[in-house]
């Protein structure tokens, strides 16, 4: 095992642990529990078998399988931004009618 | 016709009760819109009958405190209102002057429109004078004074002239759906007071405004 596998492995533990707390505690459902566990699950296997996905960056023609993590990632980014401006912007609206409803009783 | 001076106040205690004292003789009533402040203004504030204050929890800005106070005097069958600030910069002397064209039926909504003098701070008068510009060529719309917040509107009309704004862009989206509907509109000259030259609206908001603008004609 090198360096970078020691080091996936304890961040992998690591958020297994975070989502499982989320979980037992009831702000995860079993659902958002075992997707956050498939993708931590997903991470921990590419670590330890990267020639696994060597077959994916093929297909889509990308030269390293970094390459490929990259722009999964930026996508990834701009997906959870959007996410969160909604939800901002959706509680902010909700915050504005719950004050205003309080004012005006 | 019966008319309400709606004001909205964030702490605002030094010159909130002479305005309010003003204010009371010229209009029917008065909703001041306490936007959160650090210690309630109705604690402040001498008992009067003519007075209502709503307060809000938290502060949400000035679009949303006028929108609270407009939703306050349509349930209460008010049918023209008039927005001043609590904090003295417009003369309550010229409330007359803002409601009449509406009383005449000249126009659904009155803007005050200050002169520009060195007073006012350059910063102010610069930013003014770019969103001004801004609405002129991008709604062509001619409202001189697009900032004012001191304007009188007839309440049946508050529905087309509705803002979604919380904050400082609300005046400018005022002018905006005036101008989508179609709404009659006058703009009367007003003074210009300036207390405090680091209060209002600041460049940020002035460059939100700015993107507001754009996001409303072409999104």
């Amino acid at each position: 095992m090198n360096a970078i596998q020691i080091f996936a492995l304890v961040f992998v533990l690591w958020m297994t642990y975070f989502s499982f707390l989320h979980f037992r505690r009831g702000e995860f459902s079993f659902w958002e529990f075992s997707f956050w566990q498939i993708i931590w699950l997903g991470m921990a296997f590419v670590v330890f078998f990267p020639q696994s996905i060597n077959v994916v960056f093929e297909k889509l023609h990308f030269a390293r399988a970094f390459d490929l993590l990259t722009v999964v990632g930026i996508l990834i980014l701009f997906g959870a931004t959007f996410r969160n401006y909604v939800i901002v912007r959706r509680t902010d609206k909700r915050l504005e009618d719950l004050v205003r409803k309080i004012a005006l009783k | 016709m019966k008319t309400i001076a709606i004001m909205p106040a964030f702490n605002e205690n030094e010159r909130l009760q002479q305005v309010v004292r003003e204010v009371s003789s010229l209009v029917d009533h008065i909703v001041i819109v306490d936007d959160g402040s650090k210690s309630a203004l109705s604690d402040q504030l001498v008992s009067n009958s003519s007075v209502t204050i709503l307060r809000h929890i938290i502060n949400l800005g000035k679009g949303a405190a006028m929108k609270t106070g407009v939703l306050w005097s349509i349930s209460h069958n008010y049918e023209v209102a008039v927005f001043i600030d609590a904090d003295g910069q417009h003369d309550p002397n010229e409330i007359p002057v803002l409601l009449q064209p509406i009383l005449e039926n000249r126009a659904d909504i009155v803007f005050g429109v200050r002169k520009f003098h060195g007073r006012m701070p350059f910063v102010a008068r610069f930013g003014n004078f770019i969103l001004t510009a801004a609405m002129q060529v991008l709604y062509r719309i001619q409202v001189e004074d697009t900032q004012s917040g001191y304007r009188a509107l007839r309440l049946s009309a508050s529905e087309q002239i509705m803002w979604t704004s919380p904050r400082y862009s609300v005046e400018t989206e005022m002018i905006v759906n005036a101008g989508k509907h179609k709404i009659p509109y006058v703009q009367v000259p007003i003074t210009t007071i300036y207390h405090d030259k680091y209060k209002g609206t600041t460049i940020i908001d002035g460059i939100r405004i700015m993107i507001n603008l754009l996001a409303w004609r072409f999104l």
